[in-house]
């Protein structure tokens, strides 16, 4: 007898991945025609099989011998009886064991870059500014106001003074992010002189800045990495994609969204000039570019779906050519 | 094809993004060509937060900067508030002349896009299923 259990999509699920996760067939499998056949079959509501919806329940069942289609759903039983392969090595029938956390990654990534790229490149954009030159030359200053007091060309008065100005001066740049870079501990606690004997007393300062500079190297990498990361999944969605249809709708939302991302970038930059902002303002139009390029890729999508699909963008740039 | 059909608002919408990446590329050109002098004069406290000249500094958001420097450059009256009225002094008049086109453009352009986008929205609330 044959038995069945309800799933529930969850988001960045596709059919090719559920296939893949409950029978270990790939794309490429002389087998996942007939697994996606016996699925369309038990779960007729489903008209695309390129588009399934996060949160409905599908129909999943042992896949007959010889892959009939089933002809009516079939009553659903618990989850239990369903024989469901644990153990995840099964499903490296077509990937190569090393391989298998790679491809999980990039599928993983191919349905959820928006969530990585956008907050991604706010982060990255607002650290690898904070730890930027003219921030690292304040920690320096501290360090030679210290040589200067102790070569006894300022007092212990001057010298406290300009290093609290200075302090003062830094934790006014960072912001909101001084619990980011520096732990628990305040700007002015964390900048201090080593009182304690076997290191130089500036030390503290010196494996701040240290540190800091490091966070500047990766912040300016992962900001351009992350660009690419976001052009990359969307490319392996469209090689990915059979549907000339859905090829075009993913490659008008990542050009739109960028595009637009672009344009909001550049107005906010018309707006500074006249209005000097704060770090508050600052986030907020940060974060309100990103929502509003990831709103209009999504628009764009729309709009293409309903009023440009006779034009095809992907073919006509050569970006299947690209991206297969 | 109507210009009330949403085929043409489609085609309308793409190209505005297409005039995107052209005047973005437009925006790296002058980038590359803002005079030194502007920068070192200019781009430094008491005009500039601290914060703003170290948000502003490398690549990407240094493309800001410059964005910002060429709406004072072609309209000297918008720097008022950072007292930057005397800033178009250091640019020669054909740099002034584009950065009023790129400014009138960026304005242009993103507006027509949220006009569009919106439009496409409502759309999609009312006929959507």
């Amino acid at each position: 007898m044959d038995t069945y259990f309800e799933y529930r999509i969850k988001g960045g699920d596709t059919l090719s991945l559920i296939i893949f996760k409950m029978f270990g067939f790939t794309p490429n499998d002389s087998r996942y025609a007939g697994a996606l056949q016996h699925i369309m079959s038990l779960n007729p509501q489903i008209k695309n099989p390129n588009r399934i919806v996060s949160g409905d329940l599908l129909h999943l069942g042992v896949i007959p011998e010889n892959n009939t289609v089933a002809k009516t759903v079939p009553k659903v039983h618990s989850p239990a009886v369903f024989p469901t392969v644990t153990n995840p090595s099964f499903v490296t029938k077509d990937v190569a064991p090393a391989d298998t956390d790679s491809y999980w990654a990039l599928s993983w990534l191919e349905e959820n870059s928006n969530f990585l790229t956008i907050p991604g490149s706010i982060v990255l954009g607002a650290k690898g500014n904070l730890v930027s030159p003219g921030n690292l030359s304040l920690l320096t200053d501290v360090s030679d106001l210290y040589a200067d007091y102790k070569n006894g060309i300022i007092t212990k008065g001057q010298y406290d003074y300009r290093r609290a100005l200075t302090l003062t001066k830094l934790r006014e740049n960072v912001g909101p992010m001084e619990k980011f870079l520096f732990g628990n501990k305040t700007t002015h606690q964390s900048i201090r002189i080593a009182r304690g004997g076997g290191i130089p007393a500036t030390a503290h300062i010196e494996k701040h800045a240290v540190r800091l500079n490091n966070l500047a190297k990766v912040s300016k990498v992962g900001g351009v990495v992350l660009i690419g990361v976001g052009l990359t999944a969307s490319c392996i969605q469209i090689a990915n994609t059979k549907n000339s249809e859905e090829k075009n709708e993913i490659f008008v939302e990542t050009v739109a969204s960028t595009s637009i991302g672009v344009v909001a970038g550049f107005a906010v930059g018309l707006f500074l000039v006249s209005n000097p902002i704060g770090w508050g303002t600052a986030l907020v139009l940060a974060a309100g570019s990103a929502a509003i390029s990831y709103g209009s890729g999504k628009t764009a999508r729309y709009a293409y779906d309903k009023f440009g699909n006779k034009i095809d963008f992907v073919s006509g740039s050569g970006v299947d050519n690209i991206c297969q | 094809m109507s210009i009330v059909s949403g085929e043409f608002w489609f085609k309308v919408y793409m190209l505005l993004i297409l005039s995107v990446g052209i005047m973005a590329f437009a925006i790296l050109v002058m980038h590359f060509f803002v005079p030194k002098t502007l920068i070192e004069k200019y781009f430094k406290p008491p005009y500039f937060k601290p914060a703003e000249c170290a948000m502003f500094s490398g690549f990407p958001f240094a493309i800001i900067r410059t964005i910002m420097f060429l709406r004072i450059l072609g309209y000297p009256k918008s720097g008022k508030n950072r007292g930057l009225t005397e800033v178009y002094k250091l640019v020669p008049a054909w740099y002034r002349n584009i950065s009023k086109i790129i400014v009138v453009l960026i304005i242009f352009i993103s507006v027509s896009i949220v006009a569009v986008s919106i439009g496409f929205y409502i759309h999609s609330l009312i006929y959507s299923e």
